[in-house]
């Protein structure tokens, strides 16, 4: 996992001074953000890191139409490393700048300044970026609820409403103890961790030390049995959420499918996206009616009020009839006339049309083709639980 | 050790030896519950040794038909004179319909090309009307019936049998269903959880209640790969409520629990296709071990032709070493339909029976505790002793 891979990365931040924005080359801007910092290039458009190409270090491994997709972030003839910044030679001898030995690229489909339409695509896309200084015993994990911080397995961890907030060089205490303690695990930390940035630590009864962020003490929940769970949350327990997870618009909801949690509308239909890169050769291959796919009729557009206005990777698509129509990640929406109750997505048959992938509540796709292998473990472990948040 | 700690220890040690002599009179026992974790669910086929009961061999494959509808110059053209490579060429050949239409997606595109089925009279499964005779009823259309080769069971209605009994993919050494029962095991998508409650004898019992849930954990595997018996498996139960919680009632003779017939749901998941699938009449036998840790049997009951052919158009094209072809399937799953028929007298649905092996499982109801949550004795009295020290 991208995430776990940094945590050697992130051991190291630790033991530096409190972080300013990150140094960055010329041509590329940081977005200061609750889990670290995002990079984003001259126009704003956030900067991805491919996980192929992690293969082979100091190269990319996205050339021809990958590259068309997402294009490189050039660097000028006459660049210079900078900090974590470094070179690399593309196939065609072009610079292109990479951060941390990772080369970095904008996504062609990308909305515009604020979107990371790119963040998650097939698993292999990530935003780049610079995260928070952490001790070697946390990371930060992807969930529903956001971007949290967990244990190196990609445990949820959490704070406590019990608790006393340590501030103003008053400790923090923790209030979990005895029967407590056996559904809920202290962090703990090393016995030679000391006060650094906003992390602090606890003494407990027992003499060891457990990690707090920013004065509240951090626990693992003791029934979840899989990274980015966070069926912790409530009853006075939170999930320590760096960056919430982006809202979703008010028309939709949440539908319970054997795949896990499926994005609907407010009447149970689930959402489906339309892609338009053709699949294997005669089949899965989208047929063009004029410049749009061709539909069958069971597929609906969802379509927008007039007023109606996109906010992050939700935007609305004017057709050519004039009607406006929802989008997620630049792509139309859609329902599937065969789905009869929430849940259903008979809209991805596996031997029928590939072109299209339903939403799951962790925002990333589900289609046909993906829906097999360790699938369950990536996304239905990220949709099954919180149930009770919407996001 | 601490003084508490040895008192505490006495205390228990003390507990534990009234625990041994036990009680003076026999106090009323509550009723178990008994799980299970069903591992898998073959669709029962009958082979014979030189399959005679398909006299006219496996059916063909959607590919077959496709190139075999070919001249040799289309063929080649089409493949790039046989250079396309095996998985492309089948998602070529699946698009054979009028204007390129994939077949599986549309089967009626192209007329009825047939189906090889069974011929015989030679079937496993169960006898779900009661009769011997395949006479139409209110619940059913005119059909064949089975017997099963041992002759012990007679008046088998299990037309999917007679469906597939002939396809390639459906014996055991095809792929369909190998590969739906590895995927399940590998992935933990379609598990379903068999719970019978309100057993008061586990060996006879003449009044039970059966419950199906669907499982969100994946098996409990060893370090060869087999399934771990009594293992806990939470039911998918978001928000508090089971997805599936379809019941009903049963009886235990010797050990053997069957039920009896009712609508139920199982989850299904294989061959990168989820169904809620809906059995009717599902009624079910299940030999339990002694111990509990393992049960087999058979699931009869009948099969909405719309849910099985949503799965089989579904496969259709990807797994072609299956055999099947899609319009083929298509009509010949309608043509042989012997249940529940609509208002013109068509029958809707297909009989069926399903082979089942299952380990036994602790079926985690929400919010209930597994087996690890529970503080030890121990632990609890030294809280106690703690407190009131």
């Amino acid at each position: 996992m991208r995430l776990a891979a940094s945590v050697a990365v992130l051991a190291l931040a630790f033991a530096a001074p409190a972080l300013a924005d990150p140094a960055v080359p010329a041509g590329v801007a940081v977005k200061a953000r609750g889990d670290g910092w995002w990079f984003v290039n001259d126009k704003g458009l956030v900067l991805y890191t491919y996980e192929r190409d992690e293969r082979v270090p100091g190269k990319s491994d996205c050339n021809a139409e990958c590259a068309q997709a997402w294009p490189p972030l050039v660097a000028p003839a006459d660049a210079k490393p900078v900090g974590d910044w470094s070179i690399i030679t593309r196939v065609d001898n072009k610079a292109q700048w990479a951060y941390k030995g990772r080369p970095l690229y904008t996504y062609a489909l990308e909305g515009g300044p604020g979107t990371s339409y790119g963040d998650g695509q097939g698993e292999l896309w990530y935003a780049a970026y610079q995260p928070i200084q952490l001790p070697m015993e946390v990371t930060i994990t992807r969930t529903l609820l956001g971007r949290v911080l967990s244990d190196t397995r990609g445990m949820t961890v959490y704070t406590s409403d019990k608790d006393t907030v340590g501030a103003n060089g008053k400790p923090a205490k923790s209030a979990c103890k005895d029967a407590c303690l056996n559904t809920w695990h202290p962090v703990e930390a090393p016995i030679a961790a000391s006060t650094r940035g906003d992390w602090s630590t606890v003494v407990r009864e027992d003499g060891t030390k457990q990690w707090a962020y920013k004065g509240k003490p951090l626990y693992r929940y003791g029934p979840e049995d899989g990274p980015s769970e966070t069926a912790g949350e409530g009853k006075g327990w939170h999930a320590a959420v760096l960056e919430p997870a982006p809202a979703y618009p008010a028309w939709t909801t949440i539908a319970h499918s054997d795949a896990g949690d499926l994005l609907a509308t407010r009447t149970g239909q689930t959402i489906y996206t339309r892609n338009t890169t053709s699949g294997r050769r005669g089949f899965g291959a989208v047929q063009m009616c004029g410049d749009e796919p061709c539909l069958a009729p069971q597929w609906k557009p969802i379509l927008a009020d007039a007023e109606a206005k996109g906010e992050g990777n939700w935007s609305i698509a004017t057709n050519k009839d004039g009607t406006k129509q929802w989008a997620y990640r630049g792509m139309k929406l859609y329902t599937n006339d065969f789905d009869k109750a929430p849940g259903d997505f008979k809209g991805i048959q596996f031997g029928g049309d590939r072109a299209w992938a339903t939403i799951m509540r962790s925002g990333l796709p589900m289609q046909g083709v993906s829906v097999g292998g360790d699938y369950k473990r990536s996304v239905e472990s990220l949709s099954k639980s919180a149930a009770t948040k919407a996001r | 050790m601490t003084q508490k700690t040895a008192i505490a220890k006495l205390v228990l040690a003390g507990m534990a030896g009234l625990l041994l002599v036990g009680p003076t009179a026999a106090a009323p026992t509550k009723p178990k519950t008994l799980g299970f974790v069903v591992t898998t669910w073959f669709t029962s086929i009958h082979e014979s040794k030189f399959l005679d009961e398909c006299p006219e061999g496996f059916t063909k494959g959607y590919d077959e038909i496709w190139w075999r509808g070919l001249s040799k110059p289309e063929r080649a053209k089409l493949t790039d004179n046989g250079l396309v490579s095996r998985l492309d060429r089948f998602f070529i050949a699946v698009r054979r319909g009028p204007n390129g239409a994939d077949v599986c997606l549309n089967p009626t595109a192209v007329p009825d090309p047939g189906y090889t089925t069974i011929e015989g009279k030679l079937g496993t499964g169960m006898n779900l009307t009661g009769t011997e005779s395949g006479d139409p009823t209110a619940k059913t259309c005119k059909h064949d019936k089975f017997e099963s080769p041992d002759g012990k069971v007679k008046g088998i209605d299990n037309q999917m049998y007679r469906l597939l009994g002939c396809t390639y993919g459906f014996h055991t050494f095809g792929q369909y269903e190998v590969n739906a029962n590895e995927n399940r095991k590998s992935n933990g998508n379609g598990m379903t959880l068999i719970e019978v409650s309100g057993v008061d004898d586990a060996k006879n019992d003449n009044d039970v209640t059966v419950n199906f849930y669907r499982a969100v954990d994946q098996y409990t595997l060893d370090g060869t790969g087999k399934f771990v018996p009594f293992a806990s498996y939470r039911i998918d139960a978001p928000e508090g409520k089971p997805r599936y919680a379809s019941s009903v009632k049963g009886k235990i003779v010797d050990g053997v629990l069957t039920t009896e017939p009712g609508d139920v749901h199982v989850p299904f998941y294989g061959n990168y296709t989820y169904m809620n699938y809906l059995i009717k009449d599902l009624r079910m036998r299940l030999e339990m071990a002694p111990d509990g840790a393992s049960a087999k049997g058979m699931v009869g009951g009948y099969t909405s032709v719309d849910q099985f052919l949503y799965y089989m158009t579904s496969i259709g094209p990807i797994h072609s070493t299956g055999q099947i072809d899609c319009p083929g399937i298509y009509y010949a799953a309608h043509r042989l339909a012997d249940g529940y028929p609509d208002k013109d007298g068509q029958c809707t649905h297909l009989s069926s029976a399903f082979d089942i092996k299952a380990v036994g499982a602790y079926v985690v109801h929400p919010e209930a505790k597994t087996a690890g949550d529970d503080d030890g004795a121990f632990d609890k009295l030294l809280r106690f002793i703690k407190l009131k020290g």
